[in-house]
C-alpha cells in the first residue's frame, strides 16, 4: 500500500535544503531550521531509512540477498557520481569567489581560503569522501549509511530489537568516545557523523518494516500529542531566544548549561526528540488518505520526492547559481524571493521531466509483463 | 583633547556616557547581555585599572587597517581610557592571522598568567569556519579557555567573524556562530555579535565593501574597526555597572 506521505515529506525537505542551501535567503525562514532544533536533514535521513528498507527489503525477499547487495550497491555508486558532480560545481564556485574583489578586511579569510583552495588534493580528498563540498552536504552521509545498509536490513529482518539496541549503543558510544569518519584537512571528521546520524537511519528502516508504528501508538495518542506539542513549543522558545534579546534572559541558566551546545554533528537527543515530535504531529495531521495530499502543490511535493537524487542534485546546483545571483545581480528581499521560488519551480519541473520520461519509456515496452508489479507500487525503485 | 575629555567625564564622576557616534549605532538587541562583567564592576568600584587581553586572528591583528593603532583593540583602549581616565583602561593584545580557537588555547594559560587581565576578549570562529573544524573540538576548546580564564578571575567576552567576506559566504558559518552564542550562554560569557553588528551595517550600505581606491578603502576599515571598539567599550561600561 504505497504512503504518499513519504514522497510528501521528503520534497518538502528537499525545498527546505535548497532554501538553505542560499546563504542570507529569507525563504529560509520557511523551513523548520529556525523553529526548533531539528532542520530538513534529520527529515530527509528518517526517510530515506524508511524507503530503503520497502526498496531493498522487497529485493531482499524476491531475489535474496546478493541481488539486493547488488542493488544497494548500484544505488551506492549512482550517489557517488552525484557527490562528484557537486563537488565539481562547488569547485567552479570557489574558483569564481576568488577573483571576486575582498574588502583588505577579509585580508585572513581569503589568504586561508587561498591556502585551502588547491583543486588537485581536494579532489583527491573528495573521491575519498573526506573533502565535502558544503557542509550542509548529506550526500557523503547518505553515501555511508547505504554503503553499510545490507547487514542492517538483514538484521532487522530478522531481529528488529537487537539492531535498534545494536544502533542505539552504538550512537551513545560515538558520542562519548568522540568516534567519527576522517575529514579533510587534516585533524578534521564528518560533518553529520555517520556513527551517530545511522541512529536516525536504523529507527526509520525499523518503522518501514513495521508498516504499523502509528496503530501501536494510537492508545497512547492523547498523552503523546500532548507531549510532543509541548516539546515543540519549547524548542520553539528556545529557537526563538537565540534571534530575541528579550526572550534570551528568560532561559534558565541551568537549562542553558544542560542543553548547550547542540551538536549536529553528533545528531543531539534534542534534535533527535524534536525530529520525533514534529512528525508525530505530521503524521497525526495527514493521515495516508487526507485530501491535503490531493492538491497540485502537495503533488508537486511528492513528484519531487520520488526523484530525491536527481532533485537534490538540481537544488544544490540552483543554490549555487541562486547564490551567484543573489551577489551578482540583486540581492534585495524581493529578488531572493524570485530566486527561491525559481529554483522550487526548476527542482520541480526535473521531476516532472522523469516522470514524463519514465511513462514515455513504459509506454513503449507495455508488453513485458515482469515489471508490473513494482512500477503498481507506487514507491520509487531506489531508495 | 582626550586628556580634557578624561577629566570632564572623572569630574562628571560615574556612569554617564557619551553615545556611540552615530554611524556606528547598531540595534539596542545587538547590545544587550544578561551577563555582568563581575571582575571589571569590582576594579571599577576599587577605583582599580582594568586590564584588558585581546586574542585573535586577523581582524585583531589588525587586517585592513591603515595604521596598527587603527585596529579595535587599539581602538578599545582609546575609548576606555576617555570613559574611564588615562590609567585606567590598559589593553594588550595577542593575535596571529590564520588561528584556529584550538590553536590558540594552550596559549592561553600563559598569556593569563603573564598579564593577569581582568577582561578577556576572545575574537574566534572565522579560521574555523572556513577550514571546517570539527564542530565539537571547536566547542571544546572555547569551554575550556573560558573555564580556565575564569578561575583566574578574568570576565570573558566572545567575539564572532567579521560579515562581509565572500569566501565566507559560500562556507556554512551558522554551525559556529551557534556555537560561540550556545557555549557563551552556557558558560555565563558575553558575547559580542560583531557578526549580526556588521552584517546591519552592510546591509544599511553604512559599511561599504565595494572596491573603490586605496586611500578610501583605509578610510573605510578604519572605520569600521573604530566603530567597533566604540560598541565595545560601550557594551563593557554598560555590563560593569
Amino acid at each position: 500500500m504505497r504512503d504518499l506521505r513519504l514522497d510528501f515529506f521528503r520534497g518538502i525537505a528537499l525545498a527546505f535544503i535548497f532554501l538553505n542551501h542560499i546563504p542570507g535567503n529569507i525563504a529560509s525562514k520557511l523551513s523548520t531550521r529556525d523553529y526548533g532544533f531539528s532542520d530538513a536533514t534529520e527529515i530527509f535521513v528518517y526517510i530515506s531509512g524508511y524507503t530503503a528498507v520497502i526498496a531493498y527489503g522487497s529485493v531482499m525477499r524476491r531475489s535474496g540477498l546478493l541481488v539486493a547487495g547488488a542493488r544497494i550497491l548500484h544505488r551506492v555508486w549512482q550517489l557517488y557520481v552525484a557527490h562528484i558532480f557537486l563537488f565539481v560545481v562547488f569547485t567552479a564556485q570557489i574558483a569564481y569567489v576568488a577573483t571576486r574583489f575582498d574588502n583588505p578586511l577579509f585580508s585572513e579569510e581569503m589568504n586561508v581560503a587561498r591556502f585551502m583552495n588547491e583543486p588537485h588534493v581536494n579532489l583527491i580528498q573528495a573521491l575519498l569522501l573526506k573533502f565535502k563540498p558544503s557542509n550542509m552536504d548529506v550526500l557523503p552521509l547518505y553515501i555511508a549509511l547505504l554503503f553499510g545498509f545490507l547487514p542492517i536490513l538483514f538484521l532487522l529482518t530478522r531481529a528488529p530489537r537487537l539492531t535498534l539496541g545494536i544502533s542505539v549503543v552504538l550512537y551513545v558510544l560515538a558520542i562519548r568516545f568522540r568516534w567519527n569518519l576522517p575529514g579533510y584537512p587534516e585533524g578534521e571528521s564528518w560533518v553529520f557523523n555517520p556513527f551517530c546520524w545511522q541512529l536516525m537511519f536504523v529507527l526509520g528502516a525499523w518503522a518501514g518494516l513495521r508498516r504499523d508504528v502509528m496503530q501501536r501508538l494510537a492508545p497512547y495518542g492523547r498523552p503523546l500529542l500532548i507531549l510532543s506539542i509541548a516539546y515543540l513549543l519549547f524548542a520553539l522558545f528556545v529557537a526563538t531566544s537565540w534571534r530575541v534579546a528579550w526572550l534570551e534572559g528568560m532561559v534558565p541558566p541551568f537549562l542553558e548549561r544542560w542543553m548547550y551546545p547542540i551538536s549536529k554533528p553528533n545528531m543531539d537527543i534534542l534534535r533527535l526528540a524534536h525530529f520525533f515530535a514534529l512528525a508525530y504531529l505530521a503524521v497525526r495531521l495527514v493521515g495516508p488518505e487526507s485530501r491535503m495530499l490531493q492538491n497540485p502543490v502537495a503533488q508537486a511535493f511528492i513528484q519531487s520526492g520520488r526523484h530525491s537524487l536527481q532533485v537534490f542534485c538540481m537544488g544544490v546546483f540552483l543554490s549555487f547559481t541562486g547564490h551567484f545571483i543573489l551577489v551578482e545581480i540583486n540581492g534585495s528581499n524581493s529578488s531572493q524571493i524570485v530566486v527561491s521560488l525559481g529554483g522550487l519551480l526548476l527542482m520541480w519541473s526535473v521531476a516532472v521531466v522523469l516522470d514524463w520520461y519514465k511513462l514515455a519509456s513504459e509506454r513503449r515496452s507495455a508488453a513485458q509483463a515482469v515489471g508490473v508489479p513494482e512500477r503498481a507500487a507506487g514507491v520509487s525503485r531506489d531508495a | 583633547m582626550s586628556l580634557v575629555l578624561g577629566l570632564a567625564v572623572a569630574v562628571a564622576g560615574a556612569a554617564s556616557a557619551r553615545e556611540v557616534d552615530s554611524v556606528c549605532k547598531t540595534a539596542d538587541e545587538l547590545m544587550m547581555s544578561p551577563v555582568t562583567l563581575k571582575h571589571v564592576k569590582m576594579a571599577r568600584a576599587q577605583g582599580k585599572p582594568v586590564r584588558i587581553l585581546v586574542i585573535g586572528s586577523g581582524s585583531t591583528a589588525g587586517a585592513g587597517v591603515s595604521r596598527p593603532d587603527r585596529a579595535y583593540p587599539a581602538r578599545l583602549e582609546s575609548w576606555l581610557r576617555d570613559e574611564w581616565g588615562q590609567a585606567n583602561a590598559v589593553v594588550t593584545t595577542s593575535a596571529k592571522a590564520g588561528q584556529t580557537a584550538e590553536q590558540m588555547s594552550p596559549q592561553l594559560g600563559s598569556l593569563l598568567k603573564e598579564s593577569r587581565p581582568t577582561l578577556m576578549i576572545w575574537q574566534t570562529g572565522t579560521v574555523d569556519a572556513l577550514r571546517s573544524v570539527d564542530l565539537d573540538d571547536f566547542g571544546t576548546a572555547l569551554v575550556q579557555g573560558i573555564r580556565l580564564a575564569m578561575a583566574a578571575g578574568t570576565d570573558v567576552i566572545l567575539m564572532n567573524p567579521q560579515f562581509g567576506s565572500n569566501v565566507l559566504r559560500l562556507r556554512s558559518i551558522q554551525p559556529y556562530l551557534d556555537y560561540l552564542y550556545q557555549v557563551a550562554r552556557a558558560e555565563d560569557a558575553m558575547l559580542f555579535a560583531r557578526y549580526a553588528i556588521m552584517q546591519e551595517w552592510v546591509e544599511s550600505g553604512r559599511l561599504n565593501l565595494a572596491k573603490t581606491a586605496k586611500a578610501e578603502q583605509d578610510r573605510i576599515a578604519d572605520q569600521a574597526h573604530d566603530c567597533l571598539g566604540q560598541l565595545l567599550a560601550r557594551m563593557i561600561a554598560t555590563h560593569a555597572q
